[in-house]
């Protein structure tokens, strides 16, 4: 099944399995049924499901299909599941248990979300740029550059063209190269710098000399080489983060479900 | 900046280990790596005793976890440090405030609210606490505050109804298909419509129309579309009074000139109904008081002559039996006088009795008597009215309890039970022995005998013995005391053997001339007295709704509807079937309005049956399966109008005989071998008349405002869902009397 067709199949399937829920929570809510406990076992079900991948990752010998097929599950289960969760709770959402638990689905749910999102969008935007970077290495290329820059910079005092480049690399080259990126830029990597940077460098043209100039494209060209290394470590880091994000509250989730289910069934008399 | 190649002298680490060389990120880390529990490659090295120079890193670095394993310590830690948080608040004291799902509604929460916080949950939720009551479930705890107003909703069934009352409305009578479907279970639970922690807003009665339906097989879209008509609503079942509506808004007001207004009988602002402040009935006084007040009293100008002395010819009192010795000499010129149904009634206990007063007309008339029965029939009566005197004179109302009793049980051949007992107390009540007495000693003669042979009797003190024969009469209600009669006082005190000291205060003076008793002026407020010119021992009614009349009318339809079957068991009735007209039975036109109806009984339900006294009361708490207010409908101008709803049918069922005709035809019919079931068929015509005088109710006049834009068109605003089985009876008259 290729790519298109598979999404189509699992975008349909998860579809048919809301609108039959969607209808068997009318047809139980029409016949006065327990709706909720309805929608919670159905809830409960999807959600113990999304846990399989985590167990499908801990099982590397055994033969149960390629992780990204669990993956995919995984996606579209957990879509089926959001939309359980908005049949299940009622709105207002009301007490502070019940919103603990809440927000914490809600959190897992929108981070989840996210992820996935940022997964299908991050490899287009890392194939833009001419080069890969395997992200674990970037720091020591990006120290490279670092180190590159700096000689550049120094080597240009040596032609008595003056002091310009020299000072220019000191007041705004050489934080560039010497420090890490902020938060926000590594959640909305954007070229701005990049552009403000080569403007500024290209403006330096008039007060250099034939050498000079030589040295401002050298660095020009490590400016780009460390952007590049930049947006490459912000698209992964910015993905790294929100994976952990996405899985730093699975297992406080699970208890607050589990408790959840023992009060419901304990406080109606059947536990 | 050669990235894209595996650098062998710093490989990538394995996504599978734990930790990673710190030196990894400015590529230099060791081959080896840090071992499994983190510890750097050159301190093992060193410890081991392994050359340096093997190693790629120059420095030792501090080993750092692996993403993956530091984002599992992160989950860990949350899910760590979120079973600690709800383990800590578990031992909170205001624990049950940070696990409670949410605020109770207004109602539940003004009563829990005053719980002790460790009661507040197990009051509702079956083991939420140590305390609760073990082996519950919730709805049982519900109970236990809703079991007086919903007392049925214990059954968990579907509108509390029993399973037969359930299989009645699931089939059509005639057609046995199911028009109530079975719902998910028979078996109800509170929390299926009322759900409680959505705070103190939410009403916890609201109920989306779907959910009725699921059970109800005629499904609809709204009350405008698909909603049945109404065939019978409100449907009237069975009237107690026989009120002819067309007949008072058409002909009675019309001659009076006056506007037939329905609120001036059925709406009484100060109390509240089931239905709002509009009642079947506002009572006599308000309602009928103003036009049949002087019509009632008019017919009892002269008392009803209860117990009337028949006339004798002299020839009979002298040859007759020596009971008849001291008749009255006013009373010995022939064959005369009438003997009322009630007086028959007393009469019946005597032994040879019941035979002979079959033999007296229907209206009781002496004279009429069939010749060869006269002289025994007269001369029996009398005997006996000799006899029933003289008992009530010396035992007062313990012998004319007695008396009654003795003649009932041997009509009904059978012991009285609890109601016609509490009726015979009814007819003793304000029965004055000493008018009795009085009959004693004025009418008959030879009297002495009296005072002699009763001297087992407790004698009352002189003065009371004067009092009470100088007194003719003594009214029931305000136990006056009057001293019209004082005429005669001379003679009763010889009587009674004369005044031993001074004469009381009281004693009326001779000079003293008294008015002759005229029952109209003397008695206005009620009460018996003695009729000397007739002599006759009469009653005059306090008025409407009189508690003697009322009890001696039941007696006797009692007496009627026991009468057995058979023409030759029947000896024991002192009438027979075709000489009673309960219309002459009954004095005061009781039976104009009010239907006691015939039919059959049981001895059980006889004290419901003459409920019909009263017009029917509804209880305030009633949950019928529709409901309806009048109050916020008649402060509309548009539909305050009652005839609005209220029109008067048309095309009546029984519009080819008036009301009037009816009864007409009732009142005159004669009595014969067929007499009885004409009347009961021709009273079950009159029945289908006043059950159709209106015409049901469109859907259309409601659904003008009930749309779901404007007042409303849920079903909970016309239907109860807890009906019960009291709701269910109510509901259904009809079926109701059925089943009696």
């Amino acid at each position: 099944m290729r790519g298109t067709q598979r999404r189509w199949f699992s975008i349909s399937f998860t579809l048919l399995c809301l609108a039959l829920t969607a209808g068997l929570l009318q047809f139980v809510r029409d016949r006065l049924g327990d709706e909720s406990t309805f929608t919670g076992w159905t809830l409960l079900s999807a959600t113990a499901g999304l846990y399989l991948l985590t167990a499908r990752k801990k099982m590397i010998r055994q033969r149960l299909g390629p992780v990204a097929g669990w993956l995919q599950m995984h996606m579209y289960m957990g879509v089926f599941a959001s939309c359980v969760f908005l049949m299940h709770i009622g709105w207002p959402i009301r007490g502070i248990f019940e919103t603990a638990l809440a927000s914490a689905f809600v959190f897992v749910a929108v981070s989840g979300i996210l992820l996935g999102v940022i997964s299908r969008t991050t490899p287009m935007r890392l194939a833009a740029i001419k080069q890969d970077f395997p992200y674990e290495r970037i720091p020591q290329m990006q120290l490279a550059v670092a180190t590159d820059a700096h000689e550049v910079a120094l080597d240009s005092t040596a032609f008595d063209e003056g002091a310009t480049l020299s000072e220019y690399y000191q007041r705004r080259l050489l934080p560039y190269f010497q420090t890490r990126r902020g938060f926000f830029y590594v959640m909305f990597p954007t070229g701005g710098k990049r552009r403000a940077l080569l403007r500024e460098l290209a403006d330096l043209d008039r007060y250099l000399g034939e050498y000079g100039v030589g040295s401002r494209k050298h660095l020009a060209k490590m400016v780009q080489a460390k952007d590049d290394l930049d947006y490459h470590q912000a698209l992964q880091k910015r993905l790294q983060l929100m994976f952990m994000a996405h899985v730093a509250l699975t297992w406080a989730l699970a208890i607050l479900i589990g408790v959840h289910v023992v009060m419901v069934y304990r406080f109606q008399g059947f536990m | 900046m050669d990235s894209g190649k595996q650098n062998v002298t710093s490989p990538r680490p394995k996504p599978n280990n734990s930790w990673v060389c710190g030196n990894f990120e400015m590529g230099a880390s060791c081959p080896k790596g840090p071992s499994e529990d983190g510890k750097c490659c050159h301190a093992i090295s060193k410890a081991n005793g392994e050359s340096p120079e093997e190693l790629a890193s120059e420095l030792p670095c501090q080993p750092r976890k692996s993403p993956r394993f530091s984002r599992q310590d992160i989950a860990i830690n949350f899910a760590i440090l979120s079973a600690g948080i709800l383990l800590l608040c578990m031992t909170a004291p205001q624990r049950e405030e940070l696990y409670v799902p949410g605020g109770l509604s207004h109602a539940h929460a003004q009563i829990l609210d005053n719980a002790l916080v460790s009661e507040r949950c197990s009051l509702c939720h079956p083991n939420s606490h140590p305390d609760a009551a073990p082996g519950l479930l919730q709805d049982q705890l519900c109970m236990t505050c809703h079991t007086a107003h919903i007392p049925d909703a214990t059954r968990r069934s579907p509108h509390d109804l029993t399973m037969e009352e359930l299989r009645t409305i699931r089939f059509t009578p005639n057609e046995q298909q199911k028009t109530m479907l079975m719902s998910a279970t028979d078996e109800t639970f509170c929390a299926q419509c009322h759900i409680e922690h959505r705070g103190g807003e939410h009403d916890l009665k609201a109920m989306a129309d779907k959910r009725c339906q699921a059970c109800h097989r005629e499904q609809f879209e709204s009350f405008a579309i698909g909603h049945p008509q109404f065939s019978d609503y409100p449907n009237i079942g069975e009237r107690r009074f026989a009120f002819d509506h067309r007949a008072h808004a058409g002909e009675y007001y019309a001659k009076k000139n006056e506007e037939f207004d329905c609120r001036s009988c059925h709406l009484d602002a100060s109390q509240a109904g089931v239905v709002g402040s509009v009642f079947r009935s506002v009572g006599f006084e308000k309602a009928c008081g103003s036009c049949h007040t002087e019509s009632m009293r008019s017919e009892f100008t002269n008392g009803w002559a209860f117990l009337q002395l028949p006339c004798l010819p002299e020839e009979l009192v002298k040859s007759g039996p020596s009971d008849l010795a001291d008749w009255p000499l006013s009373a010995q010129f022939g064959f005369d006088g009438q003997v009322s149904f009630a007086a028959r009634l007393l009469l019946a206990g005597e032994p040879t009795l019941p035979e002979s007063m079959r033999h007296l007309p229907s209206d009781g008339q002496i004279s009429k008597t069939a010749d060869e029965h006269l002289e025994q029939t007269a001369s029996g009566i009398a005997v006996a009215y000799r006899k029933v005197v003289r008992e009530i004179a010396n035992g007062g109302q313990a012998a004319w309890r007695k008396r009654l009793e003795s003649s009932l049980t041997q009509i009904l051949a059978r012991d009285l039970n609890e109601h016609e007992l509490d009726l015979v107390r009814q007819v003793s009540v304000g029965l004055p022995p000493d008018l009795f007495r009085q009959i004693e000693q004025h009418w008959f003669v030879g009297n002495e005998q009296l005072t002699q042979d009763s001297s087992d009797l407790p004698i009352p003190a002189l003065s009371d013995q004067r009092e009470q024969n100088v007194f003719r009469f003594v009214s029931t209600t305000l136990g006056a005391q009057d001293d019209l009669l004082g005429e005669d006082d001379a003679d009763d005190d010889l009587l009674l053997g004369g005044w031993d000291d001074d004469p009381p205060e009281t004693k009326p003076s001779k000079a003293t001339k008294l008015v002759k008793l005229n029952a109209a002026i003397h008695l206005e407020e009620g009460g018996w007295y003695l009729d000397d010119q007739f002599l006759a021992l009469r009653y005059v009614p306090r008025g409407h709704s009189d508690p003697f009349l009322s009890a001696w009318g039941e007696l006797i339809t009692i007496v009627e509807r026991n009468r057995p079957n058979s023409a030759a068991e029947d000896t024991r009735h002192p009438w027979s079937k075709e000489d009673l007209n309960l219309k002459n039975a009954i004095p005061g036109s009781c039976l104009e309005c009010h239907q006691l109806g015939e039919g059959t009984t049981s001895q059980a339900s006889a004290g419901e049956l003459w409920a019909n006294w009263r017009s029917e009361k509804r209880p305030a708490n009633l949950r019928q399966f529709t409901k309806f207010d009048h109050s916020p409908h008649l402060s509309l101008p548009a539909v305050n109008d009652c005839q609005y709803c209220h029109r008067f049918d048309t095309d009546s069922k029984a519009a080819d005989q008036s009301f009037a005709s009816l009864k007409a035809l009732m009142e005159n019919m004669q009595p014969d071998d067929n007499y009885r079931s004409r009347l009961v068929a021709m009273q079950g015509k009159i029945q289908n008349y006043l059950g159709c005088e209106f015409d049901s109710i469109e859907k259309a006049q409601c659904v003008a405002c009930h749309r779901p834009d404007g007042a409303g068109d849920s079903c909970t605003q016309c239907h109860h869902y807890h009906v019960g089985t009291e709701g269910f009876l109510w509901s259904q008259p009809m079926r109701r009397a059925q089943q009696k």
